[in-house]
């Protein structure tokens, strides 16, 4: 009956229990081993040693217990003492840390639950994993442009050819607003024609009916708010509505509102694609000839369980080319899926590559939101070292009476702790107040997520981190003092440390500087295109959907009535409103066309009034006419279509459009300016406009300058109310829907301005802390410069040139950088302002008078203090 | 339907009570019932007054278990309250070369034990029949 105690648990024992009881338990826990082994197996007596062991995990006999180490805690108490102590001792340097701090998080918490809901774009729809949108790159006269339109048998190809790897394919119309009407209700919505299985593919929240509500042709599934306005509290099921005021359908499912971070947001109906089909003739002509040349559609699929969204996006690439006629095989089609997850964040290309999208902003503010919190982060640093001397004393006694450095370290990283944690609280508060102001500026619906357990641990985990990187440098740098200089008195700030604050002010400015820059130029780039010249005169123009079969035939009644009351100017119709290009038509030919080249013009068709009421300038030939019956068959181009045809005289040449049969001449009678109807930021394409009474989309309205807006408008929805009492009549102003256009820029504009005087407010607060303990600290030798006959000017000079020389280096490292990122930005766009050095030397003076006001104050404080009260103290 | 809450003065009051509880803990001088057996079984053992030993003693004077563990951490708080002093004895090889330590009683000890005796010697003295057989134990 041999034996040994078990070694691990000896070695557990080892492990816990304080050094001095080691010796004494270690025996008695042998001594009833060997007694043991006596009368009982090996295995007992082993596993008898074990339950001593653990039950010596007891507070006595436990090593090193932080928890009930009476003497640390007193010490962690006594740290925070000192700390909050010395907070509440220097209440100005202090509140500039905190405020400083605040500002940051608070930036960096907005930016933070911005990104997050801009990254959980889509995720609502529960499959968003597993769908893409069916796109196609072509090639244009070697220039690869990416787009969704596709051809309606496209989607048995694929399910045919390719069924194992979808679950499900759809067809799609695009988003459009009609009328929506129920008995005497009738509200314009933006909705869509979808295949019936969009439900269970997009998930869609249904409160009524099921997943195969719009199974039937004859139905239509809508939104809880569209259901709230038109049946009020009634139940929409079963009800009958007109969509467009022809299609009669049934309400068979009412689905939940799609949040604002989902693609489906704001759509307030879906119809089945079979009615749309149906009612329609040319789609109807297109599906039942299985015509691939008419690219009008959209394709929605969801993968089927194990297919791979890359591998299939390889897959398909050639669907489409192999069913084309040799006229479109030359341009390339190239097909691919995008997928769900991409649709709002990737959603350019650039030559048939990826080039980003919102991506890029995410990223960009991403790393602002840092930059910021940095700023502030660097207030605290500096300021702490800079009172470094102050506390070099505490730090010399606490060393002598047995501070390790450890200790030190501890101690200030426990007041950083306390600062950031201060901070934090005030920044709740602060997101709290601006949350509505900022939801409004990014357009979303933003919540401070209080009751989200990983908000908070993110919270914890950031502030923590906050307090490493903006105590680790004070904390390093003082516990390094060497005590006996410290307390003998002749301890100075090593020239490293100042030097290191230098380091971190001039990163604050230079941050400051490239932002302030950044934002004068984006301005810039906005000002410069809305004064870019339209070519056409938009002012007092209204434009209204006419798309409606409700409008047929009622034009030239409204016209005259409308022009005979005096309401308007004149009117025209037209198959684009002023502010698009529905249309693109690439099947134009002409005497001396060069054999490689595909036109890819804008096509708009309009009433001969058009030019009339949007004042295109006519440079060469005539305007349509009513009066030219030949006119039904002529073109008016733009100098670019004329320029891009090689054309020196277009006036009289005759331009063939269509193929085969279909094809038509057409003599063009006009050339206008280049008028600039799509993106203000883009080059303007080449345009062509014929006459026509077919196709219509849009009527645009020029009001009589010499009445009143309200009072002509007034006037016109009477008319349009009389003779077409079925649609509600609905107008915008083109003005307005041309401002439009910027509102991303304006966006990113603003942004950039908030965080740039952000950015600027801290890096003052720094600079302020600093000056104000420059000045502190020569409050003697000022005396006595002053004793001996200074000037105030003379003081102020010093004291304030050494901050001047530091944003004159930053302003120097800004130029650089700025010049770098902002010429990559405004590379994006076609028409696009210069970086003038204009820009830079704003910037920079606006910082440098910033930072003079701010220097000054307390400059100008100590320069005019009276010598006697400083130099008496001692 | 009334509910009745905490007034702030009675949450002060019993803040200030508990307080004064913890106090009052903080200075134990009373022992319980296990310390004080504890505390004989250290007299009883004399020179033989170990943790391991008194755990063995324990058992088979009262027939319940305690491991070294709780015998040792209830002697620790015994020391601190004054009650025991200990020192290292001799090492021997049944304990690995280990020295071990030994408890003794102090006076202060005695004296508690002393009046714990008393104070139940008393109690029984105000017992009414003065008899065992009235407890009815049977």
């Amino acid at each position: 009956m041999n034996g040994t105690p078990p070694r691990s648990a000896e070695w557990l024992l080892h492990m816990f229990i304080k050094n001095d009881l080691a010796e004494e338990v270690l025996g008695d826990l042998d001594e009833e081993f060997y007694d043991t082994l006596a009368y009982k197996t090996v295995f007992k007596a082993k596993l008898t040693y074990w339950f001593q062991v653990i039950n010596y995990l007891r507070p006595f006999a436990l090593k090193n217990s932080r928890i009930l180490n009476s003497i640390n805690n007193d010490m962690y108490k006594n740290y925070f003492k000192i700390g909050y102590r010395n907070l509440l001792r220097n209440k100005g340097y202090s509140s500039i840390n905190i405020v400083g701090l605040a500002i940051g998080m608070s930036v960096a918490m907005l930016i933070g639950l911005w990104v997050q809901d801009e990254l959980s774009f889509d995720q609502y729809h529960k499959n968003h994993a597993k769908i893409a949108q069916v796109m196609e790159h072509q090639s244009l006269n070697n220039k690869i442009s990416t787009q969704s339109a596709l051809p309606i048998p496209l989607k048995s190809e694929l399910l045919v050819e390719y069924g194992e790897d979808f679950e499900n394919v759809i067809l799609s119309f695009w988003r459009q607003s009609l009328i929506i009407s129920h008995n005497e209700v009738k509200l314009t919505s933006e909705g869509n024609f979808m295949g019936s299985d969009v439900i269970s593919m997009f998930s869609m929240n249904m409160l009524k009916g099921g997943n195969d509500a719009l199974a039937e042709p004859g139905s239509i599934i809508i939104s809880e708010s569209l259901a709230k306005n038109i049946f009020k509290d009634n139940d929409p099921i079963g009800e009958l509505m007109k969509i467009d005021n022809e299609m009669s359908v049934m309400v068979t499912g009412v689905y939940e509102d799609a949040p604002k971070n989902s693609s489906f947001h704001g759509l307030s109906w879906i119809a089945p694609w079979k009615l749309w089909e149906t009612s329609q003739e040319w789609i109807r002509n297109s599906a039942s000839t299985s015509d691939w040349d008419n690219n009008s559609f959209q394709l929605y699929v969801e993968l089927s369980e194990n297919a791979n969204m890359e591998s299939v996006s390889d897959k398909i690439r050639l669907a489409k080319f192999n069913n084309v006629n040799e006229s479109q095989q030359a341009q390339n089609p190239a097909l691919f899926l995008h997928a769900m997850d991409d649709w709002h964040l990737r959603s350019s290309w650039e030559n048939g590559v990826q080039s980003g999208g919102l991506i890029q902003f995410v990223i960009l503010f991403g790393l602002i939101g840092v930059l910021v919190l940095i700023l502030g982060c660097i207030n605290f640093m500096n300021l702490s070292t800079a009172q470094s001397e102050r506390r070099a004393k505490e730090v010399g006694i606490r060393k002598s009476i047995g501070s390790a450095r450890g200790q030190l370290i501890i101690q200030f990283l426990t007041q950083s702790f306390l600062v950031v944690l201060i901070a934090f609280v005030i920044s709740i508060f602060i997101v709290t107040l601006v949350m509505p102001s900022f939801n409004n500026l990014v357009d979303k619906d933003l919540l401070i997520p209080l009751g989200d357990v990983s908000f908070w641990s993110i919270s914890i985990g950031f502030t923590l981190i906050t307090a490493l990187l903006a105590g680790s440098y004070p904390a390093l740098y003082l516990s390094s003092f060497r005590p006996v200089a410290v307390l003998k008195g002749t301890y100075k700030a090593a020239g490293s440390a100042l030097l290191f604050r230098k380091i971190l002010v001039v990163f604050q400015f230079t941050a400051s500087i490239a932002l302030i820059i950044g934002t004068v130029l984006v301005q810039k780039q906005i000002e410069h295109t809305k004064d870019r010249p339209m070519g056409y005169s938009v002012d007092g123009t209204i434009m209204t959907w006419s798309n409606s079969a409700g409008f047929r035939g009622k034009f030239d009644i409204l016209r005259n009535e409308l022009k005979s009351m005096d309401a308007i100017v004149e009117m025209s119709e037209s198959s684009s409103p002023l502010t698009m290009v529905f249309s693109r038509t690439s099947s134009l030919s002409w005497e001396g066309k060069s054999p490689g080249y595909i036109p890819n013009f804008g096509r708009v068709t309009v009433t001969p009034e058009y030019g009339e009421t949007v004042g295109w300038q006519i440079t060469e030939g005539r305007d349509f006419s009513r009066d030219f019956a030949s006119d039904s068959a002529a073109f008016i181009i733009n100098q670019k279509a004329a320029d891009e045809m090689g054309l020196t005289d277009p006036v009289g040449k005759l331009i063939k459009w269509g193929e085969g049969e279909n094809a038509r001449h057409f003599a063009v009678i006009g050339v206008i300016n280049n008028m600039l109807v799509e993106s203000p930021f883009d080059e303007v394409d080449p345009m062509i406009f014929a006459m026509s009474r077919s196709d219509m989309n849009c009527m645009t309205l020029k009001l009589n300058p010499n009445k009143s807006a309200s009072a002509s408008l007034v006037m016109i929805e009477d008319v349009f109310k009389k003779h077409i009492p079925s649609i509600p009549f609905d107008y915008r102003f083109t003005d307005q829907e041309h401002g439009r256009k910027f509102s991303a820029e304006e966006k990113i504009g603003k942004l950039s301005g908030v965080f740039a005087v952000l950015a600027i407010i801290i890096s003052c607060l720094g600079i302020f802390g600093m000056a104000s303990f420059v000045a502190e600290q020569r409050t003697k030798e000022i005396g006595v410069r002053k004793v001996l006959g200074a000037s105030v000017f003379g003081i102020w000079k010093m004291l304030a040139n050494s901050f001047v020389l530091l944003v004159g280096i930053s302003f120097l490292m800004a130029i650089p950088i700025a010049f770098y990122t902002l010429s990559g930005w405004l590379e994006g766009f076609e028409y696009r302002t210069e970086i003038h050095w204009s820009v830079f030397a704003l910037a920079g003076l606006g910082a440098l008078v910033i930072t003079m006001l701010t220097v000054s104050y307390h400059a100008i404080g100590s320069a005019l203090s009276n010598p006697l009260n400083s130099l008496r103290s001692e | 339907m009334d509910r009745t809450y905490l007034n702030v003065e009675q949450i002060v009051a019993v803040s200030v009570y508990l307080f004064y509880k913890l106090e009052s803990k903080m200075k134990e001088t009373r022992i319980g019932d296990f310390e004080e057996v504890i505390l004989l079984l250290v007299g009883i053992l004399g020179e033989e007054a170990y943790a391991y030993k008194i755990a063995e003693e324990f058992k088979s004077q009262t027939g319940r278990v305690a491991s070294i563990g709780s015998v040792h951490s209830t002697m620790d708080r015994l020391t601190n309250k004054g009650f025991l002093t200990s020192e290292m004895g001799q090492p021997s090889t049944n304990r690995g070369g280990r020295r071990k330590r030994i408890y003794t009683i102090t006076a202060s000890g005695q004296l508690v034990l002393k009046k714990s005796k008393e104070f139940k010697v008393a109690l029984w003295d105000q017992y009414p029949a003065l008899s065992f057989d009235s407890l009815n134990i049977a």
